[in-house]
């Protein structure tokens, strides 16, 4: 039994708090428009919040990322809602319809006062998806330190019904039966920004990036860099080892017809070039080396970074690697097949290995529905006028930002967001002009 | 934007000064080497502080909060934060002040990460006690701040663009369409940049001329000001407020009154110097858009001939005048190599290869390259497109970069190199004409350079306020960015910049004024003597000036950079936030003597 | 909603167990061994640091759930670094 929908008007609606979702609410918000801004995931951030440090400012992900989210939590012109799915996104008469479940976190977020009481006395462990399942979490918890809000979610489906955290709450706030809350929505324009999701890691069947523990994600390494990482420093998953020989294994999910990926991911080769200078940074005698095909440090100040990290000593070295195995210890053992100075392959073993991982859109409209946005062969959102005006989706009204159109980094997100947010506002002058 | 603003009244002079710190762990970036327990406690024991704290993340949402419930429940009336750079974060705790009903310049941000913790890994004691010492000067500091409020300036609803490429013309398009008047000036005679040099373009396969009517019939029909033929004579004024003024080719002089500015001046191509792989020599050694220009217009053949003579082995070089190293290539004029890379130049130059192949299929086409970059949606087609005509491809590096030998007979040439792609096998290709693959350069600007104070990076393109996170603004307030002035990008980068930029104005000119923030300096009649020492040391126009024989500043043009304070026998004029007294106060601080094994708690 | 908040957390518990039938089971059992886990760590570093594999030397668990459950106890404060011992770090019970 739920209670009454709600009903909500805004200017604008904008699916996803990534950093294209964050800026570009601010930069309408800012202009004055009202804004209905919509996150799945439990905080505002996206994936951007989840990183260690930036390149090509090594600047620490969570300390640029924190003021975008709270002048986003905070701005008196936008109506930030997390946890929440959009189901359905209609167009009516120029003006769209948003049919909206807020997904129940079972408390009430406005007695909770984010004190953490519940998650401490909670007994039941999780894998923390937060730290990409190297971490624990609680079936009651807060997502992470600086999460906006500052709400826990507690797991229903893993939830043992033993009722500590309710007795340990100081506001009584916990609801173990509370109901998803339907929203409905009107709004003159929509943004999408939803963002990517990486490759699997086990399409690669020859990598084996699923069986052997020491063979992680880029998200992982950045996990594993963060400064409030799960370990506390930098040790491979299979036993705590500090790894003294590292290798990345580039376009380990681009590039490759084979994946459907045929496209090049553009920020891996870059990700893998700040990850590599990182762990040079905290682990100083480790051998790191990059197996690349080519080099793709192509932004601004970009190739400076990329001879920067050669001459801090990490190898970079062009070669294909053709699988990856282990031994008895969990060491993967890569065949590397070398383009320069020898033809043999070899085989190398490494302490701990990442794979570079391609992007994929993570909304694909034609499998998740919610708005029939055209999307092209390498099935990212569209745009029809891709030169002039980028952000321009098949839906009049709809634009979209950031990595959801393509592979991107956060500057050339932060860019797109803006552009879609100069295009809604314009839309909307129109419109009213009609 | 905030709800509530300075409710607190300030009226009362006497009002016990009440400071609280906040220390942060910035997660581990701080604590791990400063023990930010032991700052708190010393802290605790200077005068007026009231609440010392530490926490892990202070920007945080939990984080804010203990701020304004110590503001409203504890009566803190200053703020000090000690954690990152300010540049990061001083505005996100000004809002959380204003939020709690707070005068937001009683808030000082010390920095103990960049000035402290990072520069002193290892040394986590000495760390410790200097954190002590900053944060005790941003009290002493604080402890002598009066409430300021911002200066409040017109905001005239007009845009000035300055160059018609794409990026401009986007830029002014959105603009205009967002109800603001648009100049857009263009020193050529007709709009559309370097644009108008390209064919058809790459990813889409529109023709670029088709991109550029498209852009400029929209620019007529809007009936925006276009000046074609003109350039800024001078720019005057400050954001909100800028007196343009445009020379037109018969030299006359208009005048524009602008809010803001958008710089859209483009780039240039890099001009290899004579020798430069043979360019300048031999005739069959071309750049890229001299080539691209060249096959145009020539239909499609089984022979291509250039210059009366058969060209069977067309090779391509990339990263001419891009990626390049110090003590391996020659520098250009400003003793510096061009150390970025350009971008756009790989997947042009592969384009450019199959557009040649759709004309020339009996073509052989070598290509020598470092790295193939076709990063962007559709630009690796090309690149596979032309692995699979059957193009060969070289990979060279900076111990091996080709070298060029004439062919005797003076018709074509010899490119020698390792080649990496074959075990460093040093190979000789035969190339009866080179196409040289090269990058970009800014456009020459020094004049507004100069005029604006614009600040540049090492690469001479315009630089950003922040790479990643403000990538369309420029330190100076009121002027942005759009497309390749700022660095190398291909023409939907540079509109997208161009969208990003004109939401940056929006936001700027979306309220009839804009706030400044009061950092200028004031000078207290009383104790001015009318020497006019100062005056001489001014360099902004219009911001100190005498009348009623003492020293007055226009609180719009003083960019509150103290070289009037330095010279001021009588200490008669201060920087509001930054005073002589505070400074005094600060040196106390830091220099104070009496400080570890007392204060800091083993 | 208003209605059910009445219930008292015993009833809402009461009911939501009934509701999930054979499924409360389970998740009890995955609780019981949770804590074993954690125990069986916990003696063996409650006197002396050891490294990971130490541990599971000593337990007999393998070496990655026992490195998962010591990320565990750290973030929520049951154990804590104490020395590095060659490439590994020696953990203690707080
Ligand atoms: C390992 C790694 C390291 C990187 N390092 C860097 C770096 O150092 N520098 C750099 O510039 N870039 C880096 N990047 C790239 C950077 O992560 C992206 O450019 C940036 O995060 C993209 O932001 P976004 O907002 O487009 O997408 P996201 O961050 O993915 O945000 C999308 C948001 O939308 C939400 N969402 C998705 N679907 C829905 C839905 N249906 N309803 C509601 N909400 C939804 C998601 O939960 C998410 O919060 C890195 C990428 C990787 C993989
Ligand atoms: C060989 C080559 C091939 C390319 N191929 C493609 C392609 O296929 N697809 C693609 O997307 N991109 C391509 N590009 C990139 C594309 O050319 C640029 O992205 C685009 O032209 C940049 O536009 P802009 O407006 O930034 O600069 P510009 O085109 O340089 O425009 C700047 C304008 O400002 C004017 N100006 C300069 N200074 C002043 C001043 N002081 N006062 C007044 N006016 C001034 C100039 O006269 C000019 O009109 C290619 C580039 C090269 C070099
Ligand atoms: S009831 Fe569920 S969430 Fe609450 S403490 Fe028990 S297991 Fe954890
Ligand atoms: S204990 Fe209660 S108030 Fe505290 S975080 Fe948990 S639900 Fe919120
Ligand atoms: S960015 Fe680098 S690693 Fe990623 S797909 Fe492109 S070339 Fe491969
Ligand atoms: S884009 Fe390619 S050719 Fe151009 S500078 Fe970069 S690597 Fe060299
Ligand atoms: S502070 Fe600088 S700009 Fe301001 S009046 Fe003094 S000298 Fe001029």
């Amino acid at each position: 039994m739920s209670a009454a929908t709600i009903q909500k008007k805004a200017d604008v609606l904008v699916v996803g708090a990534g950093i294209a979702g964050l800026q570009a609410s601010l930069d309408l918000a800012d202009q004055g428009k009202q804004i209905l801004l919509v996150e799945s995931q439990p905080s505002i951030g996206g994936r951007m919040i989840n990183l260690s440090k930036v390149f090509p400012t090594l600047d620490c992900a969570s300390c640029i990322t924190t003021p975008r989210m709270a002048s986003v939590a905070h701005h008196p012109s936008i109506d930030l809602l997390t946890y929440t799915e959009v189901n359905k996104i209609e167009r009516v008469n120029g003006k769209f319809h948003a049919r909206i479940t807020k997904k129940p976190r079972y408390l009430d977020e406005t007695a909770c006062i984010g004190c953490k009481r519940c998650e401490e006395a909670c007994t039941t462990y999780l894998p923390d998806e937060y730290d990409h399942s190297l971490g624990a979490k609680k079936a009651i918890s807060i997502a992470f330190t600086n999460a906006i809000p500052q709400y826990p979610v507690l797991d229903m489906d893993e939830c043992l019904l033993c009722g500590a955290c309710a007795k340990a709450c100081p506001t009584q706030c916990i609801n173990f039966m509370q109901e998803p809350q339907e929203i409905e929505a009107e709004a003159g324009a929509v943004i999408m920004a939803t963002g990517y999701n990486l490759t699997e890691i086990s399409a690669k069947k020859q990598y084996g990036g699923d069986k052997y523990p020491n063979v992680i994600s880029p998200l992982q390494m950045e996990r594993l860099l963060a400064p409030h990482g799960p370990y506390g420093g930098v040790m491979r998953p299979s036993d705590g080892k500090i790894p003294d020989s590292i290798a990345f294994v580039q376009c380990a999910g681009s590039r490759d017809k084979s994946l459907g990926v045929p496209y090049c991911s553009r920020v891996c080769c870059m990700y893998a070039i700040k990850q590599a200078m990182l762990l040079s940074g905290s682990l100083p005698i480790a051998d790191i080396t990059i197996y690349y095909m080519d080099i793709r440090a192509f932004g601004k100040g970009y190739e400076q970074f990329y001879q920067n990290a050669k001459a801090m000593g990490i190898q970079f070295v062009k070669a294909k690697v053709g699988r990856i195995s282990e031994d008895e210890n969990h060491n993967p053992i890569l065949r590397v097949e070398r383009q320069e100075d020898c033809s043999q392959p070899e085989d190398v073993t490494h302490d701990l290995v990442m794979l570079s991982l391609g992007m994929v859109p993570a909304w694909i409209p034609d499998r998740d529905g919610i708005i029939p946005l055209e999307i092209g062969e390498d099935r990212f959102v569209r745009s029809v006028n891709e030169k002039v005006t980028p952000s321009l989706t098949s839906m009049e009204g709809v634009f979209a930002a950031g990595t959801m159109t393509g592979p991107k980094d956060i500057v050339d997100t932060i860019v797109e967001a803006g552009a879609a947010a100069t295009e809604a506002a314009n839309y909307l002058r129109r419109q009213e002009g009609r | 934007m905030e709800e509530e603003k300075n409710t607190q009244s300030q009226e009362n002079e006497s009002e016990e000064i009440r400071v609280g710190v906040y220390v942060c762990h910035c997660g581990g970036n701080i604590s791990d080497v400063v023990d930010t327990k032991a700052v708190v406690e010393a802290l605790k024991k200077k005068p007026n502080v009231k609440i010392a704290k530490d926490f892990v993340f202070m920007c945080s949402d939990p984080g804010q909060k203990l701020i304004i419930d110590d503001i409203i429940e504890n009566n803190i009336n200053r703020i000090v934060v000690s954690a990152c750079s300010p540049t990061l974060h001083e505005t996100t705790f000004r809002k959380a002040l204003t939020r709690a009903g707070l005068n937001p310049y009683l808030y000082e941000h010390v920095n103990i990460r960049e000035q402290d913790s990072w520069v002193h890994k290892g040394e986590n004691e000495a760390a410790t006690a200097k954190a002590i010492r900053l944060t005790a000067a941003g009290v002493e500091k604080i402890a002598r701040q009066d409430p300021l409020e911002p200066i409040v300036v017109n905001a005239e609803g007009h845009v000035v663009v300055i160059g018609g490429g794409v990026a401009g013309m986007r830029a002014a398009l959105a603009l205009f369409k967002r109800g603001l008047g648009v100049t857009l000036i263009e020193k050529g005679d007709r709009l559309g940049g370097r644009a108008l040099e390209l064919d058809k373009v790459y990813p889409t396969e529109e023709k670029a001329t088709d991109i550029v009517s498209q852009l400029e019939n929209a620019v007529r029909s809007e009936k925006l000001d276009v000046r074609l033929n003109c350039e800024i004579e001078m720019i005057e004024g400050f954001v909100g407020n800028f007196d343009v003024q445009i020379r037109d080719k018969d030299s006359k002089i208009d005048k524009v009154r602008a809010g803001a500015i958008v710089l859209a001046t483009g780039f240039d191509h890099y001009q290899p110097y004579e020798g430069e792989f043979g360019y300048g020599k031999s005739p069959v050694v071309v750049t890229l858009p001299e080539f691209n220009k060249l096959i145009a217009d020539m239909p499609q053949s089984d022979k291509f001939t250039y210059k009366g003579k058969e060209i069977k082995n067309l090779a391509f070089i990339h990263c001419v005048g891009s990626r390049q190293v110090e003590g391996v290539h020659q520098p250009q004029a400003d003793g510096r190599v061009n150390e970025y890379c350009s971008r756009v130049c790989c997947t042009a130059t592969l384009h450019t290869i199959n557009k040649t192949l759709d004309k020339f299929p009996n073509l052989n086409i070598f290509d020598l390259y470092k790295d193939i970059r076709t990063y962007g949606h559709g630009h690796e087609d090309y690149y596979e497109k032309a692995s699979k005509r059957g193009v060969t491809f070289f990979r060279y590096t900076d111990d091996s970069i080709p070298e060029y030998a004439p062919s005797p007979n003076g018709s074509g040439a010899t490119l020698t190199m390792k080649d990496v792609l074959t075990w460093n096998e040093e190979v000789s290709i035969p190339a009866d004409m080179i196409v040289l693959a090269t990058g970009m350069v800014p456009r020459e600007i020094s004049n507004l350079v100069g005029m604006l104070k614009l600040p540049t990076g090492t690469d001479r393109f315009l630089q950003e306020v922040h790479p990643k996170l403000r990538p369309v603004e420029l330190a100076n307030n009121g002027i942005m960015i759009a497309g390749t002035c700022q660095g190398p990008m291909d023409i939907t980068e540079s509109c997208a910049a161009a969208g990003a930029s004109a939401a940056k104005v929006s936001i700027l000119l979306s309220k009839k004024t804009i706030e400044m923030d009061p950092y200028v300096a004031r000078v207290d009649e009383a104790k001015c003597d009318g020497c006019k020492l100062c005056l001489a040391e001014c360099e902004y126009k219009g911001a100190l000036f005498m009348a009623e024989n003492y020293a007055h500043v226009n609180p719009a043009l003083c960019v509150g950079c103290g070289a009037c304070v330095a010279v001021c026998p009588p200490r008669a004029i201060n920087i509001a936030g930054w005073t002589l007294d505070q400074f005094d106060g600060m040196i106390d601080a830091i220099s104070m003597e009496e400080l570890e094994p007392a204060m800091v708690p083993a | 909603m208003e209605e059910e908040k009445k219930l008292s957390y015993t009833e809402q518990i009461k009911e939501l167990r009934a509701r999930r039938g054979e499924g409360s089971k389970e998740k009890q059992e995955r609780s019981k061994e949770q804590i074993k886990a954690q125990k069986a760590i916990l003696a063996v570093i409650d006197k002396e640091a050891k490294t990971v594999p130490e541990i599971a030397e000593a337990t007999g668990m393998n070496t990655q759930e026992v490195f998962w459950w010591i990320t565990a106890m750290r973030k929520y404060n049951k154990v804590s670094d104490e020395t590095k011992k060659g490439d590994y770090i020696a953990y203690r019970k707080k």
